[in-house]
């Protein structure tokens, strides 16, 4: 964009009407994608702090090869997982967490119908919810993320397409219409 | 075959399905509307990323980027937002820039006078050289007081005994001035002198192109000159003990 790139080159020079443009321009996306990886809201927003003073530091070292947008979405998403991992949030899961059995549902959530896809995502795993967000509503790969989160790309797609499983029953009047009771009797395993 | 299982319509949101998988697909109706469902969620989750309230505060970052040197203070002074601190090479730069759009403009204008006017071209310097100065005269008079040059060398003289007194200047700012903001950030300065070697290779051509043009030779100077005080000024961001090599 035209006028980002003004604005970028006055941003660099300390101009704090630069800077606030920017910040105007692009809080809405950058503060959703913190927002959505982080879950909890007030640690969302200090996160989010965190986030644009990176991006306002790091202005210096914008090339231009992507749009500002894309590229301080790559440092919100990359600040963001740092302050988790940080938070000992990620930790936690990449230590004591065994996807699988977490996966498993209890008899609450069998009855739990999601009204957003946030609210459904909430109720996945913290890995499974991470690797769903970052590939289904981010756009990242399969790779992007293996590399994030230190995972192999195949822990990556595994743990996308279990979110995926689980987050369809919960948004199942969401995404279709009534489902026909499945016969599981057959059901490859 | 038997049903495919969730992870594997999941899965079949984004990969390519066997032959056989296709042909369960075909004849499954069950099957078919769960995929299609998953990929109506995989669509739904994307068109998600969709912007929402902001979390962030402005007031705070314009503190902290404030605390770090990342911005220059802006004050509302009778309705009108004047910068407080102008940082000094800034100023110099503008500076510069105006002298040098003024001496430009007078340069190219006594130029086009002459090639449009026979008469003024076989007049001699004298009639170019008061064109000349004329101009110059407009290029600086909205922030000085008129400058009149009894000829060409006096002016040329001038010219460059300014813009060496402003490398001097510049140098001087950069290694001595502890009053106006600086920036914490090396990257700043790192950024500033990627800027300047792109304007100084572009002179530098200029130079190639018209060696004896002294327009050419003066921005050549200064921006080295800039280049160098931007070299001190980074070299005084890093830790004490850590020599700059490259940047």
């Amino acid at each position: 964009m035209e006028t980002d790139q003004l604005m970028i080159r006055r941003a660099i020079t300390g101009d704090e009407r630069a800077l606030r443009h920017l910040w105007t321009q692009h809080a809405p996306h950058i503060d959703a994608v913190v927002r959505r990886l982080v879950g909890d809201s007030e640690l969302a927003a200090d996160i989010a702090q965190d986030v644009w003073m990176q991006i306002f530091r790091a202005l210096p070292g914008f090339r231009g090869e992507a749009q500002f947008g894309t590229w301080a979405h790559r440092i919100a998403v990359n600040r963001t997982l740092n302050a988790l991992r940080r938070s000992r949030r990620l930790a936690k899961v990449e230590a004591d967490l065994e996807e699988d059995s977490a996966m498993v549902e209890t008899n609450d959530e069998a009855a739990f119908l999601a009204e957003s896809i946030d609210q459904a995502a909430a109720r996945l795993p913290p890995r499974a919810r991470m690797v769903f967000l970052l590939h289904d509503v981010e756009g990242y790969t399969h790779e992007d993320i293996a590399t994030e989160l230190g995972i192999t790309v195949g822990a990556s797609k595994s743990q996308l397409f279990k979110a995926r499983a689980k987050l369809r029953r919960l948004l199942a009047h969401y995404v279709d219409t009534p489902q026909p009771a499945r016969n599981t009797s057959h059901v490859a395993s | 075959m038997l049903h495919l299982d969730a992870e594997r319509l999941a899965a079949l949101a984004d990969d390519e399905s066997t032959a056989t998988e296709r042909s369960h697909l075909a004849v499954c109706a069950q099957c078919a509307r769960e995929l299609k469902a998953y990929i109506a969620l995989r669509d739904r989750a994307y068109a998600e990323a969709g912007s929402t309230a902001v979390i962030s505060n402005w007031s705070k970052l314009a503190a902290q980027l404030s605390a770090e040197g990342l911005v220059r203070k802006t004050a509302k002074v009778e309705g009108r937002e004047r910068r407080v601190s102008a940082v000094w090479w800034v100023q110099a730069a503008a500076a510069l820039f105006f002298v040098a759009g003024g001496v430009t403009m007078g340069w190219m204008g006594a130029r086009a006078s002459a090639s449009r006017n026979p008469a003024v071209a076989t007049s001699g310097d004298a009639a170019a050289g008061s064109r000349n100065v004329s101009l110059v005269a407009v290029g600086t008079s909205l922030t000085d007081t008129l400058v009149k040059f009894a000829s060409l060398v006096e002016a040329q003289a001038l010219l460059t005994r300014a813009e060496r007194e402003y490398r001097q200047a510049m140098m001087y700012l950069a290694t001595n001035d502890t009053t106006t903001a600086t920036f914490r950030n090396s990257d700043v300065y790192r950024a500033r002198l990627a800027a300047l070697d792109v304007m100084a290779g572009a002179a530098r051509d200029g130079v190639n192109e018209l060696p004896h043009d002294p327009i050419m030779n003066q921005y050549y100077m200064s921006t080295l000159a800039a280049r160098e005080a931007t070299l001190r000024q980074l070299g005084g961001t890093l830790p004490a003990g850590v020599r700059l090599t490259r940047f």
